[in-house]
C-alpha cells in the first residue's frame, strides 16, 4: 500500500500498543517496524500496582504520613483514590469492593451489579468465589467479562479473637456434603458465573472437562488443611490468547477456553522441596510460567508448553545455589527507578481494623547495571541484625513477571524492589519500592501492567 | 517585467493541466519550486506560461492537492499567520482546522494516493496531515481489521505468527 519510508512515516506516529499490533499485521509491516526501531520496548510504560495492607497494630499517626506523602498521579488522571484492587487484565482493573471495572489510562469505567451470584452446583452454595477479569482487546475494546471460581474451602478453621473479643476468621472450614467430596473437582460440567459486560449480567456458562482430561482429585483430595497454608494469598489467574488460566489448589493450574467452552487440568510441576511453597502464576515472553521461590532463596521457573491440547511445564530456571543477595550492596547510593504516582490510605469498612495504602509506582526501566553513584537520595536498606553486615538480609518474596520480558520482579522484606533477569541470572537492584513512604510493610498485590489507550 | 500573478500549468499523469498560482505553489512545493527554479533562465524573457509534468499524480488527486494548497499557502487566502493553526487541537474553530479535518475524510485509496502526492511533491505540511490520517485509522483497531481495511494479505506463515504474536502479545 505504501512504500517502506512513508509506511514508517506513518507507523511512526502511532502509539507503543497499536506499533504492536500493526507488527503483526504482516511481514513488511514488521520488517519496516523493526528496522527502524519503531517499537520500542524501553520507553513503554509500565507501572507496578502496589496494594499494601498494614497490620492491626499500625500506629494512627502513621496514618497521617500516608496521605500527607500523598502525590498526584499525572499520568493517570483517572487513577482512583480510594480502591481496593482485585485483578487486571490489558491494562483495565477490577475493582471488586468499588464494584466497578476501570481502565485508568482513558477513565472508562462500567459499574457492576450490586451482588454477585453464589456458585451454581449444589452443595457448593457457601464456597468462596475468587473474581477474575477478562478483556482482550484485539476481541473487543469495549467488552470485557468476569469469572467466579469457586474455591474448595480450608478443612477447618483458623480463628482467633481480635482486641475487641470478636472471633475473626483467617481461615474458613465448611462442611462439604459426602458425595461431593468425594467427586472429581473441577466438577464436570463445571457451572461458572460469569459477567458479560455486553449483556450487563450475570450469567451461568458450563464448561466441560476435555476429552480424555482428567480432574484434580476429589475435593477431598484438594482441600487444603488451613494449618499448614495459612498466609496463602489469592492465586492469579491469566488470560493468555483466548484462554483463562486459573491458578488452582495444590497448584493444578486449570485452563478455561473461552471459545470451546472445554476446561483442561495441567498438572502442577514436579515437587520441589520447601518449607513455604509459593508457586506464582503469570503470564510472560514465552507465554505462561510458573516461579517458586525455595528457602534458600533459589529460585525455579517454568514454562507452559501447549502441543496438541496436552500441556506440561518445562522447567525454564533452575538454582541450585540460591540467589546472590550479597551481591547487592544495597548500602550505595541508589537512584530508585520507580516513581511514587500515588499514595492513598483507605479504611477497610468492616470488623477488621487493617489500613490500605494503595501506591502506583512506575518502574522506569534502566540500564543494566548503571553507576549512578552520585545520585541524591540516599537509601539504605538496613541489616535486620545489627551486625554490622552491610548486605541485604530479610525475607525475599515474588511479586510478578514483566509482562513481556523474561523477568522476575521480586521484593526484599517488603521494602526493596528486585529483577531477576531469567537470560542472565543477574539480580538488579531496584530500590524503594515505596520511595516516599519507607514503611509500606506488606504489599498485597502487586503488578506491572501495561496501560490501554484504546 | 509583468511578475504579478504569474501562474504554471501543472500536467496530471493522465493529461490534465491544471492553473495554479507560481508563487502560492513555489511556497507549497519543495519539488515544483525546483522544477520552476530550473526553467527560469529560459523563461525569464518571454511571456509563454510554463507546463510542468506532474507524471506521478493523477488528475483527481492533484486537484484536491492544489486546493489543499491554495487554501494554505495563498496568502490573500489564509487568515492570519499560515502556520497558526497546527497549534489549534482538533475540533477549535479555526477554519483551516475543519478544512483539514474534511480534507481526509476521504476513503483509503484517495487518502494514500495524496500520502503519495505529498511525498512526491515535497508539501510537507500535506504528508504530515495524510500520514496522521491514515495512522488515525490504525490507532486501536485490531489486526484483522487492519487488514480488512486496507486490504493486507497476511503472509506469515503459522510459525512466524505464532511467534510475532507471542513477541506482541503484551498490546492484546
Amino acid at each position: 500500500m505504501l512504500p517502506d519510508d512513508m509506511l514508517a512515516d506513518v507507523l511512526g506516529r502511532l502509539p507503543p500498543r497499536s506499533l504492536a499490533v500493526s507488527r503483526c499485521v504482516c511481514t513488511a509491516w514488521r520488517a519496516v517496524i523493526d528496522a527502524r526501531r519503531l517499537l520500542r520496548p524501553d520507553l513503554l510504560p509500565l507501572f507496578a500496582e502496589l496494594f499494601s495492607r498494614r497490620s492491626p497494630e499500625t500506629k494512627k499517626e502513621e496514618e497521617e504520613l500516608v496521605s500527607s506523602s500523598s502525590s498526584s498521579c499525572s499520568s493517570f488522571p483517572y487513577y482512583p483514590a480510594h480502591v481496593l484492587i482485585e485483578d487486571h487484565c490489558n491494562g483495565l482493573l477490577l475493582l471488586r469492593d468499588s464494584n466497578y471495572v476501570l481502565n485508568p489510562a482513558t477513565g472508562w469505567r462500567m459499574a457492576l451489579p450490586p451482588e454477585c451470584p453464589r456458585p451454581a452446583h449444589a452443595g457448593m452454595e457457601d464456597f468462596w468465589q475468587d473474581m477474575y477479569l477478562v478483556f482482550d482487546p484485539t476481541v473487543s475494546s469495549s467488552h470485557f467479562e468476569l469469572f467466579l471460581v469457586p474455591r474448595v474451602p480450608f478443612d477447618h478453621s483458623i480463628e482467633e479473637l481480635d482486641k475487641h473479643g470478636e472471633r475473626v476468621f483467617y481461615a474458613e472450614g465448611l462442611q462439604i456434603d459426602t458425595a461431593l467430596l468425594g467427586s472429581q473437582w473441577p466438577l464436570s460440567p463445571c457451572i461458572l458465573n460469569v459477567f458479560s459486560s455486553a449483556t450487563g449480567r450475570w450469567e451461568e456458562r458450563s464448561f466441560h472437562r476435555d476429552d480424555g482430561g482428567e480432574g484434580a482429585g476429589t475435593v477431598a483430595d484438594m482441600r487444603i488443611d488451613a494449618g499448614e497454608h495459612l498466609f496463602m494469598r489469592r492465586r492469579n489467574a491469566v488470560y493468555f490468547r483466548g484462554a483463562l488460566y486459573v491458578h488452582c489448589e495444590y497448584d493444578f493450574v486449570m485452563r478455561i477456553s473461552l471459545s470451546t467452552n472445554k476446561y483442561h487440568m495441567i498438572k502442577p510441576p514436579p515437587t520441589v522441596i520447601c518449607n513455604f511453597p509459593e508457586l506464582h502464576l503469570g503470564k510472560s515472553e514465552n507465554g505462561i510460567y510458573f516461579a517458586l521461590l525455595g528457602d534458600e532463596a533459589q529460585l525455579w521457573v517454568w514454562i507452559l508448553a501447549e502441543t496438541n491440547g496436552q500441556a506440561e511445564w518445562i522447567l525454564r530456571h533452575g538454582t541450585g545455589a540460591g540467589l546472590s543477595l550479597q551481591s547487592l550492596n544495597c548500602t550505595k547510593r541508589f537512584h530508585a527507578p520507580w516513581i511514587l504516582h500515588h499514595v492513598t490510605s483507605h479504611h477497610l469498612t468492616g470488623a477488621k481494623d487493617d489500613q490500605n495504602i494503595n501506591a502506583l509506582a512506575e518502574y522506569n526501566e534502566y540500564e543494566w547495571n548503571s553507576d549512578n553513584d552520585d545520585d541524591e537520595e540516599e537509601i539504605i536498606l538496613h541489616s535486620e541484625d545489627n551486625n554490622g553486615q552491610t548486605h541485604c538480609s530479610g525475607y525475599l518474596e515474588i511479586l510478578a513477571f514483566h509482562p513481556y520480558k523474561e523477568i522476575l520482579f521480586l521484593h526484599r522484606s517488603m521494602r526493596r524492589g528486585l529483577a531477576y533477569h531469567l537470560n542472565s541470572s543477574k539480580l538488579e537492584d531496584l530500590g524503594a519500592l515505596s520511595p516516599n513512604m519507607p514503611f509500606i510493610e506488606n504489599i498485597g498485590t502487586c503488578f506491572p501492567f501495561t496501560p490501554c489507550w484504546v | 517585467m509583468a511578475s504579478e500573478k504569474k501562474v504554471v500549468f501543472l500536467r496530471s499523469s493522465d493529461g490534465e493541466a491544471f492553473e495554479v498560482s507560481e508563487e502560492v505553489i513555489s511556497a507549497a512545493s519543495v519539488t515544483i519550486k525546483g522544477m520552476i527554479d530550473e526553467e527560469s533562465p529560459s523563461r525569464a524573457d518571454t511571456a509563454a506560461t510554463t507546463t510542468l509534468a506532474i507524471p506521478n499524480v493523477t488528475a483527481a488527486t492533484l486537484s484536491r492537492v492544489l486546493h489543499y494548497v491554495n487554501k494554505h499557502f495563498d496568502a490573500a487566502a489564509v487568515v492570519g499567520r499560515p502556520d497558526d493553526y497546527i497549534f489549534c487541537a482538533p475540533g477549535d474553530e479555526h477554519p483551516l482546522a475543519r478544512f483539514d479535518d474534511d480534507f481526509v475524510d476521504v476513503d483509503n485509496d484517495t487518502l494514500i494516493d495524496l500520502v503519495h502526492a505529498a511525498e512526491y511533491l515535497h508539501i510537507k505540511k500535506l504528508f504530515d496531515l495524510t500520514c496522521k490520517a491514515v495512522a488515525d485509522k490504525l490507532k486501536g483497531r485490531t489486526i484483522d481489521q487492519i487488514r480488512e481495511t486496507f486490504g493486507i494479505v497476511n503472509d506469515y506463515t503459522v510459525e512466524e505468527e505464532v511467534e510475532v504474536y507471542r513477541e506482541n502479545s503484551w498490546a492484546f
